[in-house]
């Protein structure tokens, strides 16, 4: 089997290339739960209700990176290392990345888009009903629903932040699919990118019933040269009382100013 | 690159009719920033889309009877409500060319608040914001 | 300056009669002349599997948008222009005051707080000091009482929220009993925590930054207000009542209360693109009966250079 990488080079994984990546699959990917283990709710679903986080560094950069001045070491989580773009996309990536203190739109508060919302440093939460389920992360107060009442995708052309997503169950996983993306969203604070024809697969499932397996499918033909896929694990938030925050960092360059800049009062 | 777009770019502000110190924004109210006595009618070659909340954005190359070019910025309402009448941001391809009728903004900069369309294929659509003329608000 | 808005005991008789929607005479059906006001009683309507009233869905007010609290129907104080204008005639043919408290419908200001606000309004067409621009403008979130008075919203439950979304931003009432963020954190749409009685969700809110103000009219409450909230919902499902008490002794010389009515968004509404802003529901099974939904939220335009340039120049 040989592997086209997006830098050019053909190589042939060895078999230990091949143990090692299924030995990170496992690690990253743990067993399911015991069906009986899982928060289930009154139709029987698993009942996903509740405020997560990952403590992975998915967000300082998916692909494997050494450290740098504005983040630690991390592993990444792209299976198989690299995001496989094409050339003018690396490039375009590259620069992104030069940027990136600058040009992140998470830095200007923009809402983190899909999937980037579910690895970002920064809690969410998750309110399930039969009919969907709303993601309001705490970083931009913005929601994402996820339907699960049996609907399709709208006809598109509408170009969402965080897509459009229509899911059903494959046992206790859900399975959702999510397009019609706008291409205003960054993938990671390393500038990684796609366009508007983004298409996300994702499966959420319960390893415990504290913790969260995500996985998802990555396409786009004008951006990658195939599919590629990320996996993090999410954990519950169990401190008492533990609650989001309101984080529309976009005002605090304004905040001063309202109700009224504070020497007009009397 | 135009006057008009590199005054735009070291600006980057629509700034208010008669205003001292720092201009600032005051998007939704179409009075603050546009000129409701001041409507034209603009043919142009769209270059650039942006579809945001609260205001949908094209910009448009025009081209005078010398032949000189202006990039304008041409705001039209939230995109959800044009998705609601029909349009959608797909609707409007780039190099293709669109009339637009308006009202121009306050500053004398390149850009309208748009109160129509009309596409390529001859549709015709409303296209204004909340508490723009005619908007019925 | 301002012309006095005149109320006449009639017009405030006609909005507590609960006169049915179809004696209507405003041209949009969104914009209702009189009062739907909903009564405190036990909850006979459709509920959750907990017990609790289910209030889901789609709504939008009744009676205006974010111009003027005090004549919401009415035209702005300022012509475009910026000139002054007189309140359009015959005032006791459109929607009262949304102050029911003090009785006079006017904000009980200060005097500095008076001449403040109306600064503001002087200034809206000519913003020329960044404290002239109406936060919403700016996407800021409209806080929690003004945020009803822009755009239809959607309400959602589980058995410990009550998640409100709307195009300026997203609240959560909590229903447990968890305690409040600390004062050091404050925030645009507050803390807020709720509980039933009957139809009536009554509500605390915590933590509230009060910098979303009242309306582009100016009106302001400082940080230190508190916020009592009553909503009532008819049994019926299709109608109810906010009620919010703001007490402010730095701003204010007496507590006010609004009221903002608000009418539930079904698939026979009418489309506006302001108040009813849903879309069909796409099934894959064509034989299922028309359903709406809204699409995602957001207010990004000045998320550019964090709102201090336009779209225009963004990017």
């Amino acid at each position: 089997m040989t592997t086209l990488h997006s830098h050019g080079a053909i190589s042939t994984p060895s078999r230990f290339g091949v143990l090692a990546i299924g030995l990170a699959l496992l690690i990253t990917t743990g067993a399911k739960a015991d069906a009986s283990d899982i928060p289930r709710t009154a139709e029987g679903r698993p009942d996903f209700s509740g405020i997560w986080q990952t403590l992975s560094a998915a967000d300082s950069g998916l692909e494997p990176h050494g450290a740098r001045k504005d983040a630690p070491p991390a592993p990444g989580i792209v299976t198989g290392g690299l995001i496989p773009y094409q050339d003018w996309a690396l490039e375009k990536r590259n620069q992104n990345f030069a940027q990136r203190a600058s040009a992140d739109p998470a830095l200007q508060c923009f809402t983190p888009g899909t999937p980037r919302g579910i690895y970002y440093p920064e809690p969410f939460q998750i309110l399930q009903r039969p009919t969907d389920l709303t993601l309001l992360f705490q970083h931009s107060y913005r929601a994402r629903t996820i339907h699960t009442n049996g609907s399709v995708h709208p006809e598109g052309g509408i170009g969402f932040w965080f897509g459009d997503s229509r899911a059903s169950w494959e046992g206790d996983t859900l399975v959702v699919d999510v397009v019609d993306f706008n291409d205003q969203t960054w993938l990671d604070s390393a500038g990684n990118f796609h366009g508007n024809n983004l298409h996300v697969v994702e499966r959420w499932s319960f390893i415990d019933e504290n913790t969260l397996q995500y996985e998802a499918t990555l396409e786009d033909p004008d951006v990658y040269t195939r599919p590629w896929d990320i996996s993090v694990i999410l954990h519950r938030h169990r401190e008492p009382g533990f609650q989001l925050i309101e984080h529309t960092c976009y005002t605090l360059e304004y905040d001063d100013y309202y109700p009224y800049p504070s020497q007009e009062s009397q | 690159m135009t006057k008009f777009t590199s005054l735009l770019a070291a600006t980057g502000l629509i700034a208010t009719l008669g205003s001292v110190g720092t201009p600032a924004q005051a998007h939704h109210a179409f009075a603050a920033e546009f000129d409701a006595n001041k409507p034209i009618e603009l043919r142009g070659t769209i270059t650039r889309l942006q579809w945001t909340n609260p205001h949908s954005w094209i910009h448009i190359a025009v081209t005078d009877e010398d032949g000189d070019v202006t990039n304008w910025a041409v705001e039209f309402g939230a995109p959800y409500s044009l998705l609601q009448k029909g349009l959608r941001r797909t609707d409007f391809e780039l190099g293709t060319e669109v009339v637009v009728n308006g009202f121009l903004a306050k500053s004398g900069e390149p850009v309208l608040n748009a109160s129509n369309v009309t596409l390529p294929d001859g549709r015709d659509f409303l296209t204004a914001a909340e508490d723009s003329p005619g908007a019925g608000n | 300056m301002n012309a006095r808005i005149h109320r006449t005991e009639f017009a405030w008789a006609i909005g507590l009669l609960l006169i049915t929607p179809t004696q209507l005479w405003a041209q949009n059906s969104w914009r209702e002349p009189t009062v739907y006001r909903v009564a405190e009683a036990d909850w006979n309507g459709a509920v959750l599997a907990n017990g609790q009233p289910d209030v889901q869905g789609h709504w939008s007010n009744t009676v205006g948008n974010h111009n003027n609290m005090v004549d919401p129907q009415g035209n702005f104080p300022y012509d475009d222009n910026n000139e002054p204008q007189a309140p359009r005639p015959n005032r006791e043919n459109r929607a009262p005051s949304r102050l029911v408290a003090p009785a006079d419908g006017e904000f009980p200001f200060q005097p500095w707080a008076r001449a403040l606000q109306q600064e503001f309004a002087a200034h809206l067409f000519n913003a020329f000091e960044p404290q002239y621009v109406e936060p919403l403008a700016r996407c800021a979130p409209g806080g929690p009482t003004k945020s009803l008075m822009w755009h239809g919203f959607e309400i959602r439950q589980d058995a410990n929220h009550v998640l409100f979304l709307f195009d300026s931003g997203t609240r959560v009432i909590h229903l447990d009993d968890k305690p409040v963020l600390h004062g050091n954190i404050s925030l645009w749409n507050g803390d807020s925590r709720g509980h039933w009685e009957g139809n009536t969700l009554v509500v605390t809110v915590a933590n509230h930054n009060a910098k979303s103000r009242f309306g582009r009219t100016g009106e302001f409450v400082s940080e230190n207000a508190t916020l009592e909230e009553r909503f009532i919902f008819e049994s019926s499902g299709n109608r109810f009542l906010y009620q919010g008490t703001y007490t402010d002794p730095t701003v204010l010389t007496a507590p006010i209360t609004f009221e903002i009515p608000v009418r539930r968004i079904t698939a026979e509404s009418e489309l506006d693109g302001w108040n009813n802003i849903t879309f069909p529901v796409n099934f894959a099974d064509s034989g299922r009966a028309p359903e709406i939904e809204a699409y995602e939220r957001t207010c990004a335009e000045n998320n550019a250079n964090h709102g201090a340039e336009s779209a225009v120049a963004a990017h």
